[in-house]
């Protein structure tokens, strides 16, 4: 029934063309730009500031990985040898830094260490170790915002570290020690070189973000003038009339690094195990364990959440901030405003409502991906690879870049969308296509296939065993997908800016009005309110994924 | 009748070496047909090609007297009518052990659920799993979730019934059982089945007849009698555990097996030249040069070592450059590992071939 065949390929087909408008169309549009207009790549060059722009972007990314690579692979390495009673959890806590909003992390890192009112600048002044009255700590240059963007990025390099560390075990250290290795020996001959897949792909997942990282820049940066290409370009998208042909020269690096990257992953990696969660039995056999590795892990946690946490909170509850905490003042003033206001309360609704349509549908169409990359469900390799394909190239464009090709695409005809929800649906469901992709994809991995082929002998149709046995079968996959996706879209900074008007703001672009035209403990309570907001989703994405969506998310 | 009927079936996964290659079958209604071979030999392409898992590349398969593939026909799997164990069992984890057996009956027909809740435990019965209905599959062993994936091929009493290596998950013991169980419940229900293993031990006691497979094609097939009687090739033989090679020479002035020289006193008329002799273990006795007279072929050995295996012993003798295996349930052979023994056999008892062209002589 060669008929059947080609129309269950013309449906694959179909998904690959639904990725394809949603991720690679902006990108192509927005590029065209530049064929037309011959002037663009002059005004590019002549805009005030791009080469110091390119050598911040770049001294900031490489700044960012000699931050964030040692920190989360000593992070991991050390979490493995917490004692097993703890390492469940322990094994957690360097995540947890991933569930605050970016925005809100370094909002409440500028209450501690801003010059003149940053609470650990007057503790350090009130030392009389240090004379002026500013500093001596300026969270304002670049020295900061690299620490600031790395210590960050560390969750990210401990996550793909622990992973590789997890699944092996120990055993091949322990192995080296029953040979006469000392510790040093071990690390440098067994643990290091076991760990360079792990350690390469993370730091070029590292240097991609922190390349086209824009939460940091945009919010520190500013005061000082240190611009990078991604704040560039978020000027010039937000200048009316936009020359959309400008940015799209100014595209240009942002993308090559990206298609650059793609490649080398290929090169380094086969094309689809990259996706597989690297989890395994593992932690068997104990190593030597103390209590004292739970210090750098505890130290990692204050200095990543407690503490910018605490400093909002305490912001949120001052009449005005002035870089002293008394505690008699508190008020909780600033909430009532701030949740009476139409404006917040709107921003919350579109941000409900953006979060709850991009999930709805991103979550399903990354199922559909995840089947096809499964490679068991009969869709065509060169579908297949197009969806591996499309999905990557939307994981390694920087948001930044993705955010100008939305609004580019669809303010213009046929879509005309801006000001609308809709709009602001579409552009995630574009970038989180990915992120949907993976988890489900690694639940599918893991239950094989013979649970579907038992159901089709057992009588059951395709329809009837995606039903009855894939669905309940990658729950937790699915339920990983939805929370990640929740966690990620109410985080979103770069797109939110970029593609929502002054009339229907997301909770991101209302923090970042507040910080140009509101107070401090304004900024502290929209940041706050992102944290509820994505706390709520990441529980409303438990219950319904069960409890281990969270420890692999 | 509910028989099945493969014709010039092929099946190439990239690559040009053939999984299966031109292969005709045909099972009989009730029989259980035991695919043989060591992995690789197309034993489980055959199978998953029945299932309707894997789409041959031409070739025909009826199931059941209706053409399932073939002749511009594929019928997909789940309208194959067909029941299925698999190696890892397979049971749905979500599902409970009753939910698992009766899903099959779900889409046969419209049975009232009370009806489908009767026959799952009636077939949960069979295998004595009756008890376990309300438990998840993570909560019984290995062996019971086997019994239970078999109730769950049962339950709808399909036209065939598809068994890959259904028992090599699970310990001796369990597989002795298992294997057992298998057998009485094909005795007693009648149904066609298809049982694809590696084990020859396994193949023998379950298969109506058994086919050896080669690279994709049937080396031979018969009922087990058949095939361990005269094996028609090496390649059989050796599956078949009859797996002691002697090379055995007919010369003008003698005989030498391994290079060695042998004493033959019924020669079967065997003309000059090379020969291959796959011999039972159990077909070959040692012992002192006085005791083995009576012997067709006697020749002179090393013993290498002797194995006590409970209710056997396994001598191991070292004949010129190989080595041979004897078993025998006399525990008491007067010889100690190292001494020369003297190897007697009948050459009746050995299947043989000619050296050259590995056709049975």
């Amino acid at each position: 029934m060669a008929s059947r065949k080609n129309r269950r390929g013309i449906a694959w087909w179909a998904l690959v063309l639904l990725m394809a408008v949603l991720i690679l169309w902006p990108l192509v549009n927005l590029e065209a730009k530049m064929a037309t207009d011959t002037g663009a790549f002059r005004r590019a060059l002549d805009y005030p500031g791009l080469g110091s722009a390119l050598v911040n972007t770049l001294v900031l990314a490489v700044g960012t990985v000699v931050v964030a690579v040692p920190s989360g692979t000593a992070l991991a390495w050390v979490a493995q040898r917490t004692p097993p009673r703890m390492r469940g959890v322990v094994a957690f806590l360097p995540m947890v830094p991933l569930m605050l909003p970016p925005v809100a992390k370094v909002a409440g890192w500028t209450y501690l260490l801003s010059p003149r009112t940053g609470v650990i600048n007057r503790l350090l002044r009130e030392t009389g170790l240090f004379s002026a009255d500013t500093g001596p700590i300026d969270i304002y240059s670049m020295t900061w915002m690299i620490a600031i963007s790395g210590i960050t990025l560390t969750s990210f390099v401990y996550l793909f570290v622990s992973a590789s560390l997890r699944q092996r075990g120990v055993e091949l250290e322990l192995a080296a020690s029953a040979f006469g290795a000392n510790g040093w020996q071990t690390f440098r001959r067994v643990t290091l070189p076991l760990l360079r897949p792990a350690l390469t792909y993370s730091t070029g997942i590292v240097f991609l973000l922190a390349l086209g990282q824009f939460t940091t820049p945009l919010l520190l940066g500013g005061p000082r003038n240190i611009e990078v290409i991604s704040t560039v370009m978020y000027r010039v998208a937000s200048a009316p009339p936009v020359d959309y042909a400008m940015g799209a020269v100014l595209a240009v690096p942002l993308l090559l690094f990206g298609v650059l990257v793609v490649a080398g992953q290929r090169w380094a990696i086969g094309d689809e195990r990259r996706f597989v969660a690297m989890s395994g039995p593992g932690g068997r056999v104990g190593t030597r364990s103390s209590w004292w590795a739970l210090i750098p892990v505890a130290l990692y946690l204050g200095v990543a959440v407690v503490l910018p946490l605490a400093a909002l909170i305490v912001v949120s509850l001052v009449p005005y901030w002035s870089g002293r905490i008394d505690v008699a003042s508190f008020t909780f003033a600033n909430w009532d405003r701030a949740l009476s206001n139409p404006t917040t309360q709107e921003a919350i609704a579109t941000t409900g409502w953006a979060v709850l349509f991009t999930v709805v549908i991103v979550v399903p169409v990354g199922y559909l991906c995840a089947l096809a990359l499964v490679g068991r469900s009969g869709a065509p390799r060169l579908a297949r690879r197009g969806v591996d394909l499309l999905s990557s190239v939307s994981l390694s464009m920087p948001a930044v870049l993705l955010g100008f090709a939305f609004l580019l695409t669809y303010t213009e005809p046929p879509f005309r969308l801006y000001g609308t929800t809709a709009m602001v649906v579409v552009a995630y469901v574009s970038l989180m296509v990915p992120h949907a992709i993976r988890p489900q994809l690694s639940a599918m991995m893991t239950v094989g296939p013979e649970y579907a082929e038992a159901a089709r002998v057992g009588g059951a149709g395709p329809l009837a065993t995606a039903w009855r046995v894939g669905l309940p079968l990658t729950r937790t996959g699915i339920g990983v997908a939805a929370s990640l996706v929740v966690i990620m879209v109410v985080h979103e900074f770069a797109v939110s800016l970029m593609v929502t008007s002054p009339g229907r703001r997301v909770m991101g672009a209302l923090l970042y009005d507040a910080t140009n035209f509101g107070t401090a403990p304004q900024i502290a309570v929209v940041a706050l309110l992102m944290v509820v907001v994505s706390s709520i989703g990441i529980v409303a994405a438990v219950l319904i994924g069960g409890t281990r969506s969270l420890e692999r998310t | 009748m509910s028989g099945v009927e493969i014709a010039r079936l092929c099946k190439t996964f990239g690559g040009d070496v053939p999984a299966i290659d031109e292969l005709s079958l045909a099972i009989e209604p009730g029989e259980m047909l035991v695919l043989l071979g060591p992995s690789g030999c197309g034993k489980t392409t055959l199978l998953r090609c029945l299932s309707g898992l894997e789409r041959p590349d031409s070739g025909e398969i009826s199931i059941a007297d209706q053409r399932v593939f073939g002749d511009r026909v594929e019928v997909p799997t789940h309208r194959r009518d067909l029941g299925m164990v698999f190696q890892n069992y397979a049971l749905w984890p979500h599902m409970s052990v009753v939910e698992n057996v009766e899903f099959p009956l779900r889409y046969r027909g419209r049975l009232p659920r009370e009806e489908r809740r009767r026959r799952a435990h009636e077939a949960l019965s069979l295998v004595e799993c009756e008890h376990l209905g309300d438990r998840l599959p993570s909560q019984i062993s290995g062996g019971q979730q086997q019994r239970v994936a078999l109730a769950r091929a049962l339950v709808g009493e399909p036209s065939l019934i598809l068994f890959d290596e259904p028992l090599s998950n699970l310990d001796y013991r369990l597989r002795v059982q298992l294997r057992q169980q298998i057998r009485e419940l094909h005795r007693s229900l009648g149904f066609t089945g298809v049982y694809v293993t590696h084990d020859q031990t396994e193949a023998m006691q379950l298969g109506s007849r058994v086919v050896v497979l080669e690279r994709g094609r049937v080396a031979q097939v018969g009922t087990p009698e058949q095939l361990f009687r005269s094996p028609k090739s090496p390649y059989v033989a050796d599956f078949l555990g009859i797996d002691n090679r002697v090379a055995l020479e007919r010369k003008r002035e003698g005989w030498l097996a391994n290079g060695l020289p042998a004493q033959v006193a019924d020669g079967h008329g065997l003309p000059e030249g090379r020969y291959d002799l796959f011999l039972r273990a159990s077909d070959i006795s040692i012992g002192t040069p006085a005791a083995m007279a009576g012997y067709g072929v006697t020749l002179a050995a090393t013993l290498h070592d002797k194995v006590f295996a409970g209710e056997v012993t396994e001598w191991i003798l070292q004949l010129g450059d190989t080595r041979i295996r004897a078993v025998s349930g006399h525990h008491d052979v007067a010889a100690l590992v190292g001494e020369r023994v003297v190897v007697g056999f009948e050459l009746k008892s050995a299947v043989v071939f000619r050296s050259e062209a590995s056709t049975p002589y």
